[in-house]
């Protein structure tokens, strides 16, 4: 709940509502009235993104922020301490609003007012990947173009608390690196992951023609080792995003690219890196021995999840499901031995959000499903599962803003 | 969208409010009581005019609100003269659809404005990727050419350059449409995502001419060129190269450029003097590169990048900083001083190749964040930003004069050191101000000053020779939020000023017209 000063217009409404207060009490419905900017709303409403929704509407679903736009790899899960899950997104464009938010998403799916982590001063969007370094402490891998005083690109890891801590203690910068800047409007995505006490991330640095750039820290910042991979035929510089995935066995695959996609697996310890041979459809997850795609038909009205091993040989596959042009599931997240892949639907409006789960034996099975209160065209999901139940993130435009919805639904049905 | 239910919930406060109280006594309504239909019921308080949309005593000066968008680029509003007036065009962007609109409305000497019209719809623009670049050129009475640089909509990888054709309405007839007829598109070569150039147009007489930098990764090597299109008036190719793909040069001329720098970067400018072209390349590093109309390299063979035999070896001055030092202010503000060099000199190039083409043109690279604002002979005039204080961001404080500078270029083509020429008032870089030159006459120069969220929009004459600099005009915005962007044309005796005032989730696309000063 959101503790604001009421707006002088609210103080207004309520002098005026005070002479008819005792002959009536009007039913306003769940959502009667946008909230300012301060999030003032009527007793027994919360401002849920600039909207004032009664606390006693559906609370399995919540759209905790409207922003300009949120790029498809900036969501990511965690458990809360307190329960529940948490969600950390990067609005990386909303003018004067730019940083890393957390929203607390109750086992209802009722999501608490989003927290600011990290404020990124400035215009330009900063790529990040968040991982959990411990139980109270985010680690943030961030590249940020240089400012217009400025002249490097920065890398940097940073220590930021978990779960509303208050009071905050600054964030900790354990590690940064700095790159040539050969222009470009924001950074390339950047990858990572936890990986025993290790943290690895990945980017990819323009200059000198280009190449992949995949560095190891211990969790408090340390150098291990950087492995510079050159970039494949057909990447090009700034358009080489990273994603790295670590399976259950802590393998590591990394996907790079955003037209033209290719994969690696990774032998940090050997700093080897070996291209998965191209194979139809766009890489999700990375099991080590093999790799989930989406395969969507010529026409991308449908679309199928399949598990296919390092030599392109089909293990698994979903049935078809009904897809769309422009829909960006971008990335599996591990969950158990497999991943969990989202937004799928049995309907092309999809006005369920479903979950799948793809197993490293090529079983799969929906396992969740959220149904949307929202009809605007569907950007990406991330779906996240714990103590049985599915928490579902998903972006939606809105005319020219963008929507961050959550929705949790019992988890069932795992392989 | 958002905000603006809550305002009008609240104008209904405020009249339930008046109505308790309006029969015991006078309200004091001050002076914009409330907004009113110019159109159809321009109803207003006894007293009080409807005035672009807002009740206001009379002879009140009211900006006019073209459109409220829920967010805007900065780069995405235009402002150019056309037939009587100004038009104004911005960008719409259509994300869900992932086809962006460029839309337009004329604003007239009396303040007021058009319909807004759909000058090319639907353009094509995947949702991942940067929203497009476009420019736009009135040349003729009803005819405006609308370029755009934009990233693929496709699978392959290479960026867009489509060039438009669009043919107006009659002044009053906006209602009817625009029709745009897409006169050609390229594939350029790019770095990838966000390496997209904006374009620019130039004219003189019937010579037209388009801007756009390419850049490119080979091997080891990450570079960058711009490439200069000769247009007709009507849009259409003149004397196009033999090559039709990104794998050489399409442009009648590639330029290499900005060797060892930025080079995933745009066309910000491009000052016309006579038959040459100070082409400005980028508004954080910026560079320049001189060039003819017309002008063009040898063809190159497919593969090789840059502009083949025309640009290679190349000496350049290397160049210290010139007049970085006298360029910061002191006083707890960060400079925007010392740390880019002045000078270049001909071709770019790395060494090792034949020697410098005599025939290359002038480049050389200005100081940071400095603008450029006008060219003549051999010289170059900038406008050097007020330094930026707190954390040096392009929103945060600034502090200081800005200052006048200058480049010239010796006998060779190499430029020499800057020159200041004087001190200006206080100038942000962002909003970008507008200079415009004027023949006989002192420039304007037309800026919100040190504050972005400044009520005033202020107009200041300036004398290139000395930097003399007095204020003869000021606009009150009736408003404080931060300004997104200024545009400003001079036109029949009119200065037409548009602006954007932008909050979280709105930007409101705002003009008003002066007697020339």
């Amino acid at each position: 709940m959101m503790t604001k000063r009421p707006h002088r217009a609210v103080v207004l409404l309520g002098l005026v509502a005070a002479a008819a207060a005792a002959a009536c009490s009007p039913e306003l419905g769940d959502t009667p009235f946008a909230c300012d900017a301060e999030g003032t709303c009527p007793e027994s409403y919360t401002c849920q993104a600039t909207v004032c929704v009664a606390d006693s509407a559906n609370p399995l679903i919540s759209r905790p922020l409207r922003v300009t736009y949120i790029n498809r790899s900036e969501m990511f899960w965690f458990p809360s301490a307190k329960g529940g899950a948490t969600l950390v997104v990067n609005d990386g464009f909303s003018p004067g609003e730019l940083g890393l938010y957390e929203i607390h998403v109750g086992a209802d799916g009722v999501a608490e007012a989003p927290i600011k982590l990290l404020d990124f001063p400035g215009v330009t969007p900063v790529s990040s990947v968040v991982v959990a370094l411990d139980d109270q402490t985010y680690g943030v891998v961030t590249m940020r173009f240089p400012d217009e005083l400025e002249d490097d690109v920065e890398l940097a890891l940073q220590a930021l608390p978990r779960d509303g801590g208050k009071p905050r203690p600054a964030p900790r910068l354990l590690h940064s690196a700095k790159y040539p800047y050969v222009g470009g409007y924001e950074p390339a995505y950047v990858g990572g992951v936890l990986r025993g006490d290790d943290v690895v991330y990945a980017f990819t640095e323009a200059g000198t023609g280009g190449a992949i750039v995949v560095t190891r820290l211990k969790k408090d910042g340390t150098d291990v080792t950087t492995q510079r991979i050159p970039l494949p035929d057909g990447v090009l510089p700034l358009s080489a995003d990273c994603l790295l995935w670590r399976a259950a066995d802590a393998s590591l695959m990394l996907r790079v690219g955003l037209d033209v996609i290719r994969v690696f697996s990774l032998d940090i310890d050997e700093g080897t890196a070996t291209e998965v041979p191209l194979a139809a459809g766009t890489p999700l997850f990375g099991f080590g021995g093999s790799v989930t795609y989406l395969e969507t038909s010529e026409d991308a009205e449908q679309a199928t999840i399949v598990l296919r091993d390092l030599e392109g040989k089909q293990i698994g596959a979903s049935p078809p499901q009904p897809f769309t042009f422009g829909l960006e599931p971008y990335t599996g997240v591990a969950y158990g031995a497999g991943a969990l892949v989202a937004p799928l639907s049995d309907d092309v409006s999809y006005a369920t959000i479903d979950v799948g789960y793809m197993g490293p034996d090529g079983t799969f099975a929906k396992v969740a499903s959220v149904k949307r209160q929202d009809t605007d065209e569907l950007y990406t999901a991330r779906a996240f599962a714990s103590e049985g139940k599915a928490y579902v993130a998903w972006t939606s435009f809105h005319e020219q803003l963008m929507d961050v919805w959550v929705g949790v639904s019992p988890l069932k049905g795992v392989p | 969208m958002i905000r603006r239910g809550f305002r009008l919930v609240a104008a209904s406060i405020g009249l339930l409010a008046i109505g308790a109280i309006g029969a015991s006594c006078e309200a004091e309504l001050g002076d914009l009581p409330a907004r009113c239909d110019a159109g159809a019921d321009p109803a207003c308080p006894e007293g009080y005019d409807c005035i672009q949309g807002v009740c206001a005593k009379p002879g009140t000066a009211i900006p006019a609100t073209i459109t409220t968008l829920q967010y805007l680029r900065a780069v995405d509003l235009r402002m150019v003269a056309e037939e009587g007036g100004a038009l104004l065009a911005w960008q719409v962007y259509k994300y869900d659809l992932e086809a962006h609109d460029f839309a337009a409305a004329r604003i007239s000497p009396d303040g007021t404005s058009s319909p807004e019209m759909i000058l090319v719809p639907d353009y094509p623009a995947n949702a991942n990727y940067l929203e497009p670049y476009f420019d736009l050129l009135a040349t003729g009475d009803r005819e405006v050419l609308l370029s755009i640089g934009a990233a693929p909509a496709d699978a392959a990888a290479e960026s867009r350059l489509t060039q438009f054709a669009v043919h107006m309405p009659a002044p009053g007839d906006e209602a009817s449409g625009a029709k745009a007829d897409q006169m050609w598109e390229l594939r350029m070569r790019t770095l990838g995502y966000g390496a997209v150039s904006r374009p620019r147009l130039a004219r003189d007489g019937e010579r037209i001419a388009l801007g756009y930098f390419e850049s490119e990764a080979e091997g080891d090597v990450t570079r960058g060129s711009l490439a200069t299109f000769s247009l007709g008036l009507d849009g259409s190719r003149a004397d196009p190269p033999a090559c039709v793909d990104s794998s050489c040069c399409q442009s009648n001329g590639c330029f290499p450029s900005r060797d060892d720098g930025t080079v995933a970067v745009g066309v910000v400018d491009a000052l016309v003097d006579g038959s040459d072209i100070w082409w400005i390349v980028d508004d954080t590093r910026p560079s320049f590169v001189r060039l003819p109309f017309g002008a063009s390299t040898p063809p190159e063979l497919p593969g090789t990048g840059g502009a083949g035999s025309g640009g290679a070896g190349g000496a350049g001055a290397g160049g210290d900083a010139g007049a970085g030092g006298d360029a910061g202010a002191g006083g707890g503000t960060t400079s925007t001083s010392a740390t880019t060099s002045a000078s270049s000199s001909t071709t770019s190039g790395s060494g090792g190749g034949p020697p410098a083409d005599p025939d290359a043109p002038s480049q050389g690279q200005l100081l940071r964040l400095a603008i450029p604002v006008h060219a003549t002979g051999d010289t170059v005039v900038f406008l050097l930003p007020s330094p930026r204080g707190g954390e040096g961001l392009a929103v945060g404080p600034v502090g200081g004069n800005a200052s006048l500078w200058k480049v010239t270029l010796d006998e060779s083509g190499a430029p020499g050191e800057p020159v200041k020429i004087g001190d200006l008032p206080e100038v942000r870089d962002t909003p970008r101000p507008v200079w415009i030159p004027r023949e006989g006459k002192p420039a304007l120069l037309v800026t919100p000053g040190a504050d972005i969220g400044s009520k005033a929009i202020r107009i200041f004459a300036v004398d290139e020779s000395n930097a003399q600099a007095t204020q003869v005009a000021s606009i009150d915005r009736l408003a404080e939020l931060p300004i997104a962007v200024v545009q400003a044309v001079v036109v029949g005796g009119k200065l037409f000023i548009a602006w954007v005032d932008e909050s979280p989730d709105s930007a409101s696309l705002r003009a008003t017209v002066l007697p020339e000063p």
